[in-house]
């Protein structure tokens, strides 16, 4: 065994309260950072994969005309009629939709394309009425650009081209007009006035909320139809291959395409940006842990290296070099850190097992029947290496005071 | 200290008597090379011995050297056994065999069977037995002692100075600190201090 490290566990051994208090408070710390970081993750990369597989990956629409845009300024001088006022409103739709989703599809990037109408309308069931946006689809084109099916209930996109009538609606939605059963009728009614019974055949159930309550899929002829929007479209969604190359290629398309391109990244960057901030606030906190229970360890081997006086300076007599001495209290820290790693590791796993087995429901951004978690092993490395690494910087300081005794001073003061 | 000018022969129990604030541990601390003199040389063996360089010198020290102070310094988280076991890892001796040194040194001392006590569970007398143990595990040429029996009742005190008799008899140089004339005759060479200077030796 080596004769430094046999002597820092020695001295651990003995010390065994501090040694466990020490202990306690690195696998507090290192429990801390995993749960925290599970949960967090869990949350976001549930999230993020969600709103993936529902939204388009990148989306096409008319740009949103700015009320400046809209007025006449120039005056020609020589004409005989001046005209002010504004200009008529572009309307909310995609010349050529056809010519460009073929473009599109050529794009090696790209795996499919699908045409959208989306509109606003109030569906009403019984004495309930909510307020929804309408989405007409064609459903054999729409199985290229989304995965709508996977949230589907009971799996009837099909059933969207069997009967022109039929819709899907967002599960709260339906929990908002009381529907809990499909094949129930509901009447839509839209600006312009239109309004029409249709039936509700199956139930859409992403676990975002704010889609939930609000959309319902409609055929898109039927949706053309009743707004008097004979083949027209407004939104074209497009899936791409890597969804993490979407803002990049949304970039590129914008330069060919005049309208407006965005990719899901832009879409939703307020979510990222809280998410963001979000981490950054969480890993203060788990910083926070981690530090104190670093200090912790500093105090005890500091407390330990002024009462080991006489000891140390007898080792020097001995034949213990100062580096020994720097590395025995060194050890004790390591030793400490190690295992209190090992233990936080299990607290973590321990903690982690129960919060998956709760059964809550949670309605918020997401919604889910408890915790959504992420158990990636690359926290517990992490978490391990992290604390492991402040409790070493933290063991440092005492331990190099300790190697800097003057043995004669100490001999001398008894 | 200032003048000092000393040289010890193989083999010799040499004792370093003084008043209080003459200068005595100082020496012993020097050469025990615990310390540094602001000016002057070290020699050993006719080598001289550089003193700036900390690791070979404390390699020096754990080779050639055992010292025993007026206080014990025993380490309280180690057994008696361990006590003396720990200058002999250091060495780089293998458990095994630092083990059975100890064991042997503390059974000539008369502590054999109380190799696993705490050292809380001793006498005085005994603690100062297993200082000596430990000075000598590693077998050093040279034993320097300050004050050795400053804390022991005459009994014990006697008990010390036999040992020390009987180690100096087998061959070990021993340099011994003390105020006590009747302990320094029984050593073979006296040196006074005074002041920082030696006086006669």
């Amino acid at each position: 065994m080596s004769a430094n490290f046999f002597i820092a566990f020695a001295f651990l051994k003995k010390r065994k309260k501090q040694t466990i208090i020490s202990l306690l408070g690195v696998a507090i710390s290192v429990a801390t950072f995993v749960v925290m970081s599970s949960i967090m993750f869990g949350f976001q990369k549930y999230f993020i994969q969600q709103v993936i597989d529902i939204e388009a990956h990148i989306s096409i629409k008319p740009k949103e005309e700015i009320a400046e845009d809209r007025l006449i300024r120039r005056i020609d001088k020589e004409s005989l009629v001046k005209a002010y006022g504004n200009k008529p409103r572009e309307k909310d739709r995609i010349l050529g939709w056809r010519e460009i989703m073929k473009s599109l599809e050529k794009n090696p990037h790209i795996l499919g394309v699908s045409p959208h109408l989306e509109s606003k309308g109030v569906l009403k069931y019984g004495s309930k009425e909510k307020t929804v946006t309408l989405i007409g689809i064609e459903p054999s084109l729409e199985v290229n650009a989304s995965v709508i099916e996977r949230f589907l209930e009971y799996k009837n996109l099909k059933q969207l081209e069997a009967n022109k009538d039929n819709i899907i609606i967002g599960k709260i939605v339906a929990r908002d007009l009381g529907i809990s059963e499909p094949n129930k009728r509901v009447v839509l009614s839209l600006p312009n006035g239109e309004v029409k019974s249709l039936k509700v055949v199956d139930f859409f159930n992403s676990g975002i909320t704010n889609i939930d309550a609000s959309r319902v899929y409609i055929p898109l002829r039927t949706l053309q139809s009743l707004l008097d929007r004979i083949d027209e479209v407004n939104v074209l969604v497009i899936k791409v291959r890597d969804v993490n190359m979407a803002e990049a290629l949304s970039r590129e398309l914008q330069r060919e395409i005049k309208y407006e391109v965005e990719s899901w990244q832009r879409a939703y960057l307020n979510f990222l940006k809280i998410f963001k901030v979000q981490n950054i606030i969480t890993y203060m906190i788990v910083f926070a842990v981690v530090l104190v229970s670093a200090f912790g360890i500093f105090n005890i081997i500091m407390m330990t290296v002024m009462e080991k006086r006489k000891e140390i300076a007898i080792l020097m007599a001995m034949g213990y070099t100062p580096r020994d001495v720097t590395l025995i209290f060194l050890m004790t820290g390591l030793v400490t850190s190690i295992l209190g790693a090992l233990l936080g590791t299990i607290l973590a796993y321990g903690i982690l097992e129960y919060l998956s087995s709760l059964e809550l429901n949670i309605e918020g951004l997401l919604r889910s029947k408890g915790f959504i978690l992420d158990r990636s092993p690359l926290y517990y490395l992490i978490g391990c290496l992290l604390s492991l690494f402040f409790s070493l910087a933290a063991s440092f300081y005492p331990a190099y005071r300790a190697s800097r005794l003057n043995p004669v001073e100490i001999f001398r003061s008894l | 200290m200032k003048n000092i000018s000393l040289e010890i022969e193989r083999g010799e129990f040499v004792a370093i008597i003084g008043p209080s604030g003459s200068g005595k541990s100082s020496l012993l601390y020097i050469m025990g090379l615990l310390d540094r003199p602001t000016e002057g040389k070290i020699y050993y063996k006719d080598r001289e011995i550089d003193l700036s360089k900390v690791e070979a010198l404390s390699r020096f020290r754990n080779e050639k050297m055992g010292f025993v102070f007026q206080f014990h310094y025993l380490i309280p988280e180690l057994d008696l056994l361990e006590n003396v076991i720990a200058p002999q890892l250091k060495l780089g001796k293998p458990w095994p065999e630092a083990e059975e040194r100890a064991r042997e040194l503390l059974e000539r001392l008369g502590l054999k069977g109380k190799e696993r006590r705490q050292v809380t569970e001793i006498s005085g007398g005994e603690m100062q037995r297993v200082a000596i143990a430990r000075a000598l595990a590693n077998d050093p040429e040279l034993l320097l002692c300050d004050e050795p029996t400053g804390n022991l009742d005459s009994k014990n005190t006697e008990r010390v100075m036999e040992i020390f008799e009987e180690i100096n008899a087998k061959g070990k140089t021993i340099v011994m600190v003390t105020h006590d004339l009747n302990l320094a005759k029984r050593a073979k060479k006296i040196i006074s201090m005074r002041d920082g200077e030696i006086v006669t030796s």
